[in-house]
């Protein structure tokens, strides 16, 4: 019996894979142990908020993902997080300033996802949300893309940085579409006989235009490694 | 920018009904918004998408929706002069969905479209789904589904290769 592995994801991945009907990859993993989380928040956001809503179409995803939840493939954790939380939404959320005012970057949710994540000691985070990955990864990034966006100069507390990148620190985030690149090569497109690769390509393609940050060459790039 | 300076500029922009100047000034709203948010702002950076939306569609100016036009007309130009011209947001919308309801053509209104728009720039200017979708109230799932048929991600570089980033994943999955 393989270890169990323990994956944490926030709504975003989780949104997409329903999206593009993909959700059973998290039940093709979970079959070698592989354990997704979800902290309280993601779970009402994904499942409690959209069953309550008028709107029949955001049942949908919900009611698939609520399905998920039953047998055990997400599974949510209560943890201790409020204080570490508030902790990194204030520190991320007072990062970058711009005409002297901090630029609010965050919310309380995925602030709620990191202080989880290094609560529980995970390592990997499922995220298809690009602000939180590039925080974690390229803060940098982010500063010039703002200056760019916004056309102001943003400044940087570095101490404030610095803490945070202290926090996040050997986390790694993958997004829905390396999840579904290794459930290809682990034989969940076989089905397919000839026509897997094919179907890589269009699963990938769907993913990014559910909303997985991926770029067009990082599809390319994807599909090239994996033959 | 002041909320009465707004307000003229969209008055005249509409009364000359230039479309090009309602949409500049809606880019102008929204990095104000973004820089510095407030929930005036952000309902203003909405209503001139929305007017600007109107303005980009010849139908409405055809003598079929003249009451209508004439009608937000009015009311920004009372805007403009009331004491609280956001207290007149309400009647706006309540006047673009009239003008909607003679002939609609999609099952969403303007002014939701108007707020997954906004919610999706947000997002793209390089603040968080979550923070757009708290700041805006529109789901992060219908946030996600826009902004993935735009080129935004195409924007932003980053620093894990593809390589690397499947490496984590299949050490993650057990590979």
């Amino acid at each position: 019996m393989a270890s169990e592995k323990y994956i944490l994801c926030d709504s975003s991945s989780l949104i997409s894979l329903t999206d593009t009907c993909l959700e059973s990859v998290l039940r093709f993993f979970h079959r070698s142990n592989v354990f997704f989380i979800i902290p309280p928040s993601v779970e009402y956001e994904i499942i409690t908020k959209p069953l309550q809503m008028k709107m029949k179409a955001y049942q949908f995803s919900a009611m698939r993902l609520k399905k998920l939840m039953e047998d055990e493939v997400l599974m949510k954790v209560e943890a201790e997080t409020d204080a570490p939380a508030k902790e990194i939404l204030q520190l991320t959320n007072s990062i970058f300033f711009a005409r002297g005012k901090p630029l609010h970057m965050v919310d309380m949710g995925e602030a709620e996802m990191i202080a989880l994540a290094k609560n529980l000691r995970i390592t990997t985070l499922l995220m298809d949300e690009r602000t939180t990955r590039m925080l974690v990864e390229a803060p940098f990034e982010i500063k010039d893309h703002l200056e760019e966006e916004l056309k102001v100069n943003i400044m940087v507390n570095s101490n404030n940085l610095q803490r945070f990148s202290d926090i996040v620190s050997g986390m790694r985030v993958i997004r829905s579409s390396e999840l579904v690149a290794v459930a290809y090569e682990k034989g969940y497109f076989d089905n397919f006989g000839n026509e897997k690769k094919k179907m890589l390509e269009a699963a990938l393609y769907k993913t990014k235009f559910s909303g997985c940050s991926i770029r067009f060459d990082e599809v390319d790039d994807l599909l090239r490694i994996e033959r | 920018m002041l909320i009465r300076e707004i307000f003229d500029e969209m008055a005249a922009a509409f009364r000359r009904r230039n479309s090009r100047h309602m949409r500049k000034l809606n880019d102008r709203i929204m990095i104000e918004t973004a820089v510095e948010f407030s929930k005036e702002m952000y309902e203003l950076s909405v209503l001139s998408y929305v007017l600007g939306k109107i303005l980009s569609k010849p139908r409405f100016f055809s003598p079929k929706y003249k009451q209508n036009m004439n009608a937000i007309q009015n009311t920004l130009e009372l805007a403009r002069k009331a004491k609280d011209p956001l207290s007149l947001l309400p009647t706006l919308e309540r006047e673009v969905g009239r003008l909607e309801s003679e002939d609609p053509r999609f099952v969403i209104d303007l002014f939701t479209k108007g707020r997954l728009k906004m919610a999706a720039i947000f997002y793209a200017q390089g603040f968080s789904l979550g923070r757009a979708s708290e700041i805006t109230g529109v789901p992060k799932s219908e946030i996600l589904s826009y902004a993935g048929k735009t080129m935004m991600f195409e924007k932003v570089k980053t620093e894990v290769s593809v390589e690397k980033r499947l490496h984590f994943a299949r050490e993650a999955l057990g590979g």
